[in-house]
């Protein structure tokens, strides 16, 4: 503000000094009054000139301009203290004591000269600037200070607009970068906060500095030369940048733009980044999906033909052993043979299936804690004297939903991998932890959406996995053990049954040293769905909720009494008048499962015996008690029973039935013990087929 | 026993597969069972004009899915538009969704994977018989 009045108050004085010179030209020489006015129209200020006597003398085009808003009159028609009048009416800011002064007719005459800012109407403030000439003459020079003050306000906001562009610059998510190609070496100009975050610089250590430092970023050799030629010869290029980050690898896109002035010459570099890592990551993870899904498919495809030879290789030993009937003992053990190999081929194509199925499986919720206790159980003869498991759970109940089959045997597979990685021995720890979002991997809260998320890990001491066979671990066929020692499916049905269950893996591994598998679900909220609680000694107290169980009893009373007395104990109760109406329950409730079916010996069409063979076909994890009036086996039994039944004597005693049931569920569920029985053979029956 | 043999005994079974010795097989089995009236069809066209020119002679069909000129399901599609009811157990290979999906949204009654064992199969008679007797 300041500077502007020193400025005009320079302005003004070079146009008195001009005016002053006019007029006295103008009587000196004579200066046609035409060409005076076109001088005094051709000034960048407005003129009032009175004379002497204060009349009114000349007036240029700006002045009347100005005048216009605030006079009614002719300019032409005032005196001297009629436009002085007009003037301070309308002053901006009056200085009282010269107004008086001046209206009593002292000033001028005693030279007192003043300057008023006067408002023009619309026009804004002109600044009026009175001087006594040429010996009594007075002259208003008149300058309209809006520009002025116009011009502060541009600079002002030009300057505010400055402060924000540059606060959008760097609040931008983009690095940008910008460099002077006029300087000796392209010295960089600028760097917004995001750059200095992607290269983990100081801005200091950036202004200043050459390229070099976004050079030496280059993805590849490739990449740094497209760059270097770009900044040679100034063009536009695109290329892939890198930086080793604190959390892993960063990836960027840079755009570098040579930026041209208004004149179309050359005058800065831009370089805008772009992080991609989580793009990069993304994509590693769907071409990684989408390669575990065409294996899938693969492998369904080749499972579904091996299921048609291996049911014509089974079917027909069966059929041969039938007709044999026992006769000849070689041959019988022979196709015996063939049968359990065409099973073992069955399993397998089975493990095909499932880490390719994408099955919706009814889940139920189960307690975490209960399964990892037993299948710790069931690890030790396992996992042999050499290693040494510890298992680690929470007090207390961790609920997840799922199945404890498909939870046991993905501890199992992670279990018989850390063991197999451990040759000379080690350490085999499990563990269940309840952890928040913020402390689970970002590759698992993205899968999964949870509040509050379980994990079962698996650790060994072993020899660890490099990070290529880390890559391809959950491929099917994928193996790194000896030919023979693995199928390359046991990580592929955990992949196939974690999809199944909802959750996620993680697996993290240093050579040398072990590895550590990890499965997360979402911790749930609700009640287990199966519970076995109580005492044998107090019978009102057991309880075996969620629990299902099928009762085949072709006697009405006795199937109602008896779904009575089991409903009590907490179970669902399912009750057929025959063995085929059993078997149609069942399939009705395969998907869910049935736990236990209770069956009657002796009924018409279908006997339990019989039943209990087509139920253990069916659904294999059923478990079998038979009911009967009759002796359990001997010359009176009408139907031969098998030599492990569990078995409850009609009249059905309360306390005997509670008590074989809660043996018979609190048994190891029968699909881990088979895979525990399988993983066995594995390693151990090696010799054996050789001998075949 | 004697009852439930009895009534396996009087069903009429049309075994189609495109395979002699899978074709073979299941009839073995259904022989085993006690199921004595078993006809075969050795492809899709051979099935529908069995049916068509002996309707009363079958009342059960168990059907291979995988089949050359006319697979499983499109034998199914085609009986279902001229017997809505008669069962049609689909013996298969497959064991994904997708494929359960297909074949129940053409009408099968029942779905076997192979491999199976005879006890699979006949508790998979049994309970198709049950519904639909």
């Amino acid at each position: 503000m300041v500077l502007m009045y020193i400025i005009l108050e320079i302005l003004l004085i070079i146009a008195v000094v001009s005016m002053i010179l006019l007029v006295f030209l103008a009587r000196r020489s004579s200066l046609s009054s035409k060409l005076l006015n076109e001088v005094m129209d051709a000034s960048e200020y407005g003129n009032v000139i009175f004379n002497k006597k204060g009349h009114f003398f000349k007036a240029n085009k700006l002045a009347k301009h100005y005048l216009l808003p605030i006079i009614d009159d002719n300019i032409e028609d005032f005196t001297r203290n009629e436009f002085l009048n007009c003037l301070f009416d309308n002053a901006a800011d009056i200085d009282e004591s010269i107004k008086n002064t001046i209206l009593r007719g002292f000033g001028f005459e005693n030279g007192t000269e003043f300057r008023e800012i006067i408002q023009c109407g619309d026009i804004g403030y002109v600044l009026v600037d009175a001087k006594v000439i040429n010996g009594g003459m007075t002259s208003f020079i008149m300058n309209d200070i809006n520009v002025g003050q116009k011009r502060e306000e541009d600079i002002i906001s030009l300057s505010i607009f400055n402060q924000q562009l540059m606060h959008a610059v760097q609040a931008t998510s983009s690095g940008i970068i910008i460099s002077n190609p006029a300087s000796d070496s392209n010295d960089i100009l600028f760097a917004n906060d995001a750059f200095c975050d992607f290269v983990n610089c100081n801005i200091d250590e950036i202004i200043g500095s050459d390229w070099g430092i976004v050079i030496g970023l280059a993805q590849d050799d490739a990449n740094r030369d497209k760059l270097i030629d770009a900044l040679n010869d100034v063009k536009e290029v695109d290329v892939a940048l890198e930086f080793e980050g604190s959390d892993g690898m960063r990836y960027f896109n840079m755009k570098l733009t040579p930026a041209m002035d208004d004149d179309g010459a050359f005058e800065l570099f831009v370089g805008v980044l772009s992080e991609v890592t989580l793009l990069k990551q993304r994509e590693s993870e769907f071409f990684h999906a989408q390669k575990l899904e065409s294996l899938g498919k693969l492998s369904a495809g080749v499972a579904h033909d091996f299921n048609n030879i291996l049911s014509i290789i089974g079917g027909y030993s069966v059929m041969a052993a039938n007709l044999l009937d026992g006769e000849n003992q070689q041959i019988n053990d022979y196709l015996d043979r063939i049968d359990a190999a065409s099973k073992r081929g069955a399993s397998l194509t089975n493990k095909m299936l499932t880490f390719s199925r994408h099955k919706v499986v009814t889940q139920t919720v189960i307690n975490v804690c209960d399964v990892v206790r037993e299948q710790g159980e069931l690890l030790l003869p396992l996992l042999g004297v050499s290693i040494n498991l510890k298992v680690d759970i929470p007090d207390g109940d961790v609920n997840v939903k799922g199945s404890s089959g498909s939870l046991g045997q993905i501890l199992m597979n992670f279990a018989v991998n850390g063991r197999d990685a451990m040759d000379g021995g080690g350490n085999l720890s499990i563990n269940v932890k309840c952890l928040n979002p913020i402390d689970v991997p970002r590759s698992v809260s993205k899968k999964i959406d949870a509040d509050e998320y379980v994990c079962i890990s698996v650790s060994d001491t072993g020899t660890g996995i490099d990070e290529e066979t880390l890559e391809k671990i959950f491929d099917p066929f994928f193996s790194t053990k000896d030919q023979g020692k693995g199928t390359g499916l046991g990580l592929s049905v955990v992949y196939g049954l974690v999809q199944e269950m909802g959750g996620a893996l993680d697996v993290s591994s240093v050579l040398g040293k072990g590895t550590k598998m990890s499965l997360y679900l979402p911790l749930s909220h609700e009640e287990q769905s199966k519970k076995i609680s109580g005492n044998v000694s107090d019978l009102s107290t057991i309880c075996l909720d969620g629990y299902s169980v099928l009762v085949a009893e072709d006697e009405p009373d006795l199937l109602m009494l008896v779904t009575n007395m089991l409903e009590e104990m907490g179970l669902k109760v399912y009750g057929a008048s025959d063995g085929d109406e059993a078997l149609v329950l069942l399939d009705d409730h395969m998907d869910e499962g049935i736990d236990i079916l209770l069956t009657d010996v002796v009924m018409p069409n279908l006997n339990g015996v019989k039943l209990a063979e087509l139920v253990s076909a069916m659904s294999p994890q059923t478990k079998i008690i038979f009911m009967s009036g009759y002796p359990a086996n001997g010359d009176m039994a009408p139907v031969e029973l098998p030599d492990d039944l569990s078995f409850v004597a009609k009249p059905v005693d309360y306390q005997a039935l509670a008590v074989l049931l809660l043996n018979k569920l609190r048994e190891g569920t029968p699909e881990t013990l088979a895979f525990a029985a399988q993983s066995m053979p594995q390693w151990e029956t090696v010799n054996t087929d050789k001998g075949d | 026993m004697a009852d439930g043999a009895k009534k396996l005994s009087d069903l009429k079974v049309l075994v189609v597969d495109d395979q002699d010795d899978a074709r073979a097989l299941v009839r073995n089995m259904l022989t085993e069972m006690g199921v004595h009236q078993v006809f075969d069809a050795s492809d899709g066209r051979q099935a529908l004009s069995f049916i068509d020119a002996a309707f009363d002679f079958v009342d059960f069909i168990v059907c291979d899915w995988n089949m050359p000129s006319m697979s499983g399901v499109e034998l199914l599609r085609q009986l279902r538009t001229v017997d809505p009811d008669i069962p049609f157990l689909m013996v298969t290979g497959r064991g994904d969704m997708d494929s359960v999906i297909e074949a129940k949204s053409s009408g099968v009654t029942g779905y076997i994977r192979k491999p199976f064992s005879p006890a699979q199969f006949e508790a998979k008679i049994r309970i198709i018989m049950k519904k639909s007797f």
